[in-house]
């Protein structure tokens, strides 16, 4: 039997009032912060630039709540290429990290072989800078770092490794998989690019071919005086069937050496490589590009300007010295030269079939850049392409 | 055998830090000494001359920040992979003052011992050997390409009845199927047993009248290709010989007449 004794028995709306109170006090909790759809949002990111600092900030506050003021740190994410020797790094601040603070981690993970799970004490600008890295994984030459920056006093190791464990994990499949779309969407892309190739090397670029041929023929045959009325009319014909059967041919070469290497840069190596390969001129190559500064759409009309003027050096220039030089004059502006040492362009006496110099100007033109062919002072020809390509910095 | 020892008596008295610096700055070599930051610490004069960079605006810097971008991945690699004992060699292109690119040799080593940090290392401009190279390699490479590209087969043989190649250029694929690297490695691909049964003893004798009369010859005969078809070829050609008349080998070339 029961034996229940209360001084007061609660109405029934007191005490339903209470039990109400009771849960809502009880599951009152936070929003819970879904990890997963952070996961997903960077997988599914167009751009991880404008993304992951998003993801970081909503990651950086849930771990601002389990740590007191003093201990809290500043989450960073660095995408590490020791191979192209550069460094990039994501964050959440309201301002960017200082460049003696970059420049540091670029030393310790890209330039070093950095010690994993190893504390790295950092002095920046007189204060010191404790920095926790946790490798997240590797995606071809890049290695995923993800690092607790401490101004102050370090968290309990246990706790802070508890505590990191849930954001490596989300950072870890989000960033992964974003990875791993990114190449497939290149690959796609590339795939496509190849068809279309082909498709213009075994369509247009034979029956062009083919024009070529006949045209200059009938040129040819134009030279008799009974058709002297033709002549003019033939000799614009096989001219330009032969400026754009050179073109197509380009173009395709271009778009073959952009799909293969995917960076101007390896582009305008290999070209070089290629015109070498046909002439006793010595190239010089100064390339200061990062790797992956330029889409492909810009890459192609730069890559084509290049070969070009690589051409007309090897076919025309009887020079013995060439030299290819990419540079960022600024953190915005790309200067591309290419200069030999020949016996210049005589502009009055261009040919009638060189509608080169004025396809370089169309396609530069085309990118928003602009192309400067004139004499070099030293003798020869200097070929100048400037862009404005956006700041980098 | 006598242990030759350093006499003490040449030993000069310990050299004052001016001496020291004075010594350093006289060389033509630059000499430098990198911390574990591989921020420069200590640099000469020399540096300055090589790259119009001043001593002010250099030490403290990162090394590679003087390197040309292309460069700086094998510097990293040579640096992840340094070790105490190693004494490394590198080459690499510094960007002076004026932007324009300077050739570099840096050796460079541990100062001491046990201990990877601080490196020591020496820098030496080796822009014109590097500019001389690329003519000599660009004049090469023009003539191996052209004669890599001849749709003909130019050699140098022995003078032996397989005529064994010392030498032949790609279009060797081009005329007898084999690649240039199978004739001139494996012993059971030669030139005369590919030449038709009949034509052998007359090619022979043809080669071997003109070497006796040191002039030239141009010979037509049926070569049996690595896929089993026959070709005419024409082999126009001259003997090699020493200053004392010797027959050293043979050198010519080989087109096809007829398909």
């Amino acid at each position: 039997m029961l034996n229940i004794k209360r001084k007061h028995w609660p109405t029934i709306q007191e005490w339903l009032g209470q039990r109400l109170q009771f849960v809502t006090h009880n599951s009152k909790p936070k929003p819970a912060l879904d990890l997963n759809d952070l996961a997903f949002k960077l997988a599914t990111a167009n751009d991880i630039n404008e993304t992951l600092p998003k993801v970081l900030t909503a990651l950086q506050a849930l771990l601002d709540e389990q740590f007191t003021s003093s201990e809290r740190g500043d989450l960073l994410v660095l995408f590490s290429n020791p191979l192209t020797s550069e460094s990039y790094v994501h964050h959440c601040l309201q301002e960017a990290p200082s460049q003696k603070l970059i420049q540091s981690l670029h030393q310790h993970f890209t330039i070093r072989k950095p010690i994993e799970n190893r504390l790295i004490k950092l002095e920046i600008n007189g204060a010191s800078l404790n920095c926790a890295p946790i490798r997240l994984f590797d995606h071809d030459n890049q290695t995923i770092w993800l690092m607790m920056c401490f101004r102050q006093a370090l968290p309990n190791e246990k706790k802070l490794k508890w505590e990191m464990a849930l954001i490596e994990q989300t950072l870890a499949k989000g960033l992964q998989a974003w990875f791993q779309r990114e190449s497939k969407v290149k690959q796609a892309l590339a795939a496509e690019r190849a068809i279309y190739a082909a498709e213009l090397h075994d369509s247009l670029a034979q029956v062009l071919g083919y024009l070529k041929l006949k045209s200059a023929k009938l040129d040819k045959l134009c030279l008799k005086a009974e058709y002297a009325e033709l002549k003019p009319i033939t000799e614009d014909l096989a001219a330009y069937t032969q400026c754009a059967y050179h073109q197509t041919r380009e173009l395709i070469t271009a778009s073959r050496l952009t799909m293969q290497s995917e960076s101007l840069s390896q582009g305008v190596t290999n070209s070089v490589r290629e015109f070498e390969q046909q002439s006793a001129i010595v190239f010089e190559l100064d390339n200061r590009l990062p790797v992956n500064l330029l889409p492909p759409k810009q890459s192609i009309q730069i890559l084509y300007i290049i070969r070009e003027s690589l051409s007309n050096i090897v076919r025309h220039s009887h020079a013995t010295h060439a030299r290819v030089a990419l540079r960022l004059k600024s953190t915005s502006q790309l200067h591309i030269q290419i200069e030999d040492n020949g016996s210049g362009i005589d502009f009055a006496a261009a040919r009638s079939d060189s509608f080169g110099l004025q396809i370089m100007h169309e396609r530069a033109e085309r990118i928003g850049a602009t192309l400067n062919i004139s004499p070099r002072p030293d003798g020869g020809t200097l070929v100048q392409l400037k862009m404005d390509i956006g700041d980098l910095s | 055998m006598t242990l030759l020892k350093w006499p003490a008596k040449n030993l000069a008295a310990d050299p004052s830090a001016s001496q020291l610096t004075q010594l350093l700055n006289s060389l033509s070599d630059v000499v430098m000494m990198l911390d574990e930051q591989h921020q420069i610490k200590m640099i000469n004069q020399c540096w300055q001359d090589i790259t119009g960079i001043s001593i002010e605006q250099t030490q403290g810097r990162t090394f590679t920040d003087f390197l040309h971008p292309e460069d700086i991945a094998s510097w990293t690699q040579l640096m992840q992979n340094l070790r105490p004992d190693s004494k490394e060699v590198i080459w690499f292109r510094l960007i002076s003052a004026s932007g324009e690119l300077r050739w570099c040799e840096m050796r460079l080593q541990s100062m001491e011992k046990n201990k990877l940090y601080p490196l020591s290392a020496t820098l030496c401009d080796i822009t014109p050997q590097v500019r001389n190279e690329q003519v000599r390699h660009a004049s090469y490479r023009s003539l191996q390409s052209l004669v890599d590209r001849l749709p003909a087969m130019l050699y140098r043989a022995r003078n032996n009845i397989s005529w064994s190649m010392e030498y032949v250029s790609e279009g060797c694929e081009l005329i007898t199927g084999y690649s240039a690297e199978n004739m001139l490695n494996q012993p059971q691909v030669s030139l005369g047993a590919m030449i038709h049964g009949e034509d052998a003893g007359y090619v022979w004798e043809q080669v071997q009248i003109a070497l006796e009369n040191r002039t030239t010859f141009s010979i037509e005969y049926r070569l049996t290709q690595a896929d089993g078809k026959e070709i005419v070829v024409q082999d126009k050609g001259r003997g090699l010989y020493s200053e004392s008349g010797m027959v050293l080998g043979v050198e010519g070339i080989i087109f096809q007449t007829t398909i």
